[in-house]
């Protein structure tokens, strides 16, 4: 279309859309309107990069471009959402419109969008005796009152116990001046999270997948996500102080003021909590690019490498452990007397009154009556009553008695490791081995997440999460390359055994496999179980962990008998930690499958792996499946 | 292929053992009333960005009818006090049995204590714990009051720090 063309095109539609302001008795505002929009025009101001991060545009193909905010106010032209131009202009129209012709309980747009109206102002450079100036009595006082000097991104670990948190969770908090210090709690946070409609755990993940739920942006005061993520749900949370001017802040504020006003559907993998994290740093700093590495999945804690590995842009990090970890740094520190002393009060077979807790030194009642009152705290987070307190009033009543010389900073102990110092989620294995008939190659990808025989710095060191694995076979001496394995997803909970407090393990596998007890020239079967366990380490930080399961099992494929077996298996192993790069697994089951084909027989495994670094190891397989036998050599680089 | 892999995921998140633990978990300041009942399945409550009609940009979690909330969608600074301490109740109360704390801390800057105080606020807590927090009944309220009449009391306290609410800024 003749750029002519496309003016006038855009003249009538202004005109159009803002009758009060085209027909307006001030012809003069008119045409300093029309004098700003060509300027933009010319000076191509739409295509900057900064108009298309602030109206959140996409790349789509044929240079098209489409708004990810499905919010239609977030607009001010009708074909806004893919029009940049026409939105820029339309933006420019709506910043002269008078204020007597503002609708009732209506802003301003100068204060609706004022990080656009910062921009635009910025770059043509508003005569203020030509275009009024709004006051924005809400907005003024809202950054006044958070009057931002830092911004810290804030990452939530782990919790395998809810999908939607299994891979962690990222929020800002942004950090006021008169909120420093020992007051950081009290500054604001910013959370983006989906807005579930449902209860239905099925509807919930298949809306979270597919972008039905609507993400907003919420704002609330940080220690209430504190009380939720860190003493509910138990999960260490990480705090990156970064660095930005304070003008950069302001306008990552204005931006987040305009975000409050539209929604954005809510994708689990893609468009999630850290992808619009990621998009307010890149506003405050233009020149950042780091939304610009993820394409197929953003994972929250690489979302967290990436604004690592900016030059200058970390200031400091923080860890604020859980209620639970704080308590179990607590035990760390005492003696096995007073361990077993602790698990006393805790059956109530000690009470607090007894004259075997008044001997005890002032020191030792201390530290049991911190780590009890950290136990009930945890404990009754899950019930119903907020603000009623949860730990019995003699409880502390004791504690309030007893002082103690103000002990020395201990050096912390890190009950999680910065999410940081992990392997990169993404995996690819080449391999070599070899079965009873021949040799073979091995490939495999997979895009998420970690398996417990990868190194485990920055990953919940207990569990394992494994999504879309796949892994083809190619045989040398058959010639054929094989599907081997398909593993759609894969969860394992080891949760160790604590006396004090019990989580079985359990775990969860769908895939397609290979038919593997039997010589069927390497069929495919589709797989599905679902185990409980325990498992058991002797100390916090002990290399052997011990397991077993007990799981259920079906399995389909038109190479059994009545093309289907269900049963289940009993297995158990052990993983051990020679060192920081030496892990070996042990693992044995007996399998039975009593319904479709009946079939019993026993499998056995041994695991080797050697990290040379986060990001690279290899290791060494033997398979044993009923009588068939395989070795495998792998190699397996993250990234 | 990807879609049917979503549905297949789909369908075993279905089968997952999620968690209860949402349940009655409370929100504070501008969410009250506003926010989205987590299931009983661990499902997050947030704090929704309700639209109360009046503005066209709507900002976050403000809600007409909480006297929590100024119009600006932030806490009122005279409900701070009340509201931190509603929030972090049982970790407060603990503190204060402890004599020491981040959150107590927090609440003697609430009180305009300077730095230099806090160790002797949390001991005051301490050492008056029991009328402080006369029973599992006591409300977060009724002890925020009891507090200010021992700061009122103390020798030291009463002169360093500050209860009215007049004193805070803005």
């Amino acid at each position: 279309m003749p750029s002519s063309l496309l003016v006038a095109g855009i003249t009538v539609v202004l005109f159009a859309l803002l009758p009060e302001v085209a027909f307006s008795k001030d012809t003069a505002n008119n045409d300093y309107l029309a004098e700003l929009q060509q300027h933009a025009r010319k000076i191509k101001l739409s295509e900057q990069r900064v108009w298309h991060l602030l109206l959140k545009y996409n790349p789509r193909f044929f240079g098209a471009v489409v708004s990810e905010a499905d919010g239609m106010d977030f607009f001010n032209a009708p074909d806004g959402k893919t029009n940049p131009e026409s939105e820029l202009s339309a933006t420019l129209a709506s910043f002269f419109l008078p204020s007597d012709q503002l609708k009732k309980n209506k802003e301003h747009p100068q204060c609706n969008f004022p990080a656009r109206f910062k921009w635009l102002d910025q770059q043509l450079k508003f005569d203020t005796n030509r275009l009024r100036i709004q006051v924005c009595d809400r907005l003024d006082r809202w950054v006044n009152e958070l009057d931002p000097v830092g911004v810290t991104l804030v990452f939530a670990t782990y919790y395998l116990n809810n999908p939607a948190s299994m891979f962690g969770h990222t929020l800002v908090r942004i950090d006021s001046r008169d909120r420093g210090g020992e007051r950081k709690l009290t500054n604001y946070g910013a959370n983006y999270a989906a807005i579930p409609d449902t209860d239905n755990p099925f509807l919930y993940a298949w809306r979270g997948l597919t972008g039905a739920f609507e993400g907003r942006f919420a704002i609330f005061p940080y220690y209430t996500k504190v009380q939720e993520y860190n003493n509910l749900e138990s999960r260490d949370l990480w705090e990156y102080e970064l660095n930005f001017t304070e003008d950069q802040l302001n306008t990552m504020l204005l931006h987040l003021w305009e975000l409050g006003g539209t929604y954005f559907d809510y994708y689990y993998f893609q468009e999630n909590c850290s992808y619009h994290v990621l998009s307010l740093f890149e506003i405050a700093k233009p020149e950042l690019r780091l939304k610009d590495r993820f394409f197929f999945s953003v994972i929250p804690a690489d979302t967290v490498k990436i604004v690592l590995e900016q030059d200058n842009l970390v200031r400091n990090a923080v860890y604020r452990p859980s209620i639970l970890s704080q308590m179990n740094q607590k035990r760390h520190a005492m003696t096995n007397v007073q361990e077993q002393t602790l698990q006393r009060i805790v059956k109530a077979e000690i009470s607090l009154e007894s004259d075997e807790f008044a001997r005890l030194s002032t020191q030792s009642q201390v530290l049991l009556l911190d780590t009890y009152m950290d136990y009930l705290q945890h404990q009754s987070m899950q019930q119903k009553n907020n603000h009623e307190v949860k730990i019995p009033h003699s409880v502390l009543l004791t504690r309030s008695r007893l002082q103690v010389a103000e002990e020395k900073t201990k050096a912390v102990t890190h009950f999680s490791s910065p999410p940081d110092h992990g392997h990169g989620a993404d995996r690819l294995r080449i391999g070599m081995g070899h079965n009873d008939q021949e040799p073979f190659m091995e490939f495999a990808y997979r895009p998420a997440y970690h398996d417990l025989m990868a190194r485990d710095e920055g990953y919940d060191k207990d569990s394992e999460i494994i999504f879309m694995d796949f892994k083809l076979r190619y045989f040398l001496e058959s010639r054929r390359v094989r599907l081997d394995q398909a593993r759609l997803l894969s969860i394992t909970a080891l949760n160790p055994y604590d006396s004090l407090l019990f989580k079985p393990a359990w775990r969860m596998d769908l895939n397609i496999d290979t038919l593997r007890d039997r010589n069927c020239n390497y069929c495919n079967v589709i797989k599905g179980s679902y185990g409980r366990g325990i498992s058991y380490r002797p100390a916090f930080f002990s290399p052997l962990l011990l397991f077993s399961f007990l799981d259920l099992r079906t399995e389909f494929s038109d190479h059994l008998a009545r093309d289907y077996r269900i049963g289940g298996d009993v297995e158990m192993g052990t993983y051990y930690d020679f060192n920081n790069h030496l892990r070996i697994k042990l693992a044995a089951s007996y399998q039975a499958f009593i319904l479709g084909e009946h079939k019993r027989f026993f499998t056995s495994h041994v695991v080797t792996r050697y990290a040379f670094s986060q990001n690279l190891d290899i290791r060494l397989e033997f398979n044993r499946y009923d009588h068939n036998n395989e070795g495998i050599f792998a190699v397996n680089y993250y990234f | 292929m990807i879609r049917n892999s979503l549905v297949v995921f789909a369908v075993f998140l279905f089968l997952l053992p999620l968690s209860a633990g949402a349940a009655g978990y409370g929100t504070a300041g501008c969410g009250l009333g506003s926010m989205v009942i987590g299931s009983d399945r661990g499902a997050k409550q947030i704090f929704a960005a309700t639209t109360n009609g009046t503005s066209g940009s709507q900002t976050f979690g403000m809600t007409s009818g909480t006297s929590n909330c100024g119009d600006h969608g932030l806490l009122n600074l005279s409900k701070e006090r009340e509201v931190f301490a509603s929030e972090n109740y049982t970790s407060l109360v603990k503190e204060m049995a402890q004599g020491k704390g981040e959150n107590l801390n927090i609440l003697a800057s609430m009180y305009q204590c300077p730095i230099a105080n806090y160790q002797e606020f949390g001991a005051m807590t301490q050492d008056k714990f029991n009328d402080l927090v006369a029973g599992a009944q006591t409300t977060p309220i009724e002890l925020l009051s009891r507090l200010e009449n021992q700061l009122n009391q103390h020798r030291a306290l009463s002169k360093s720090c500050n209860i009215q609410l007049s004193v805070l800024k803005r």
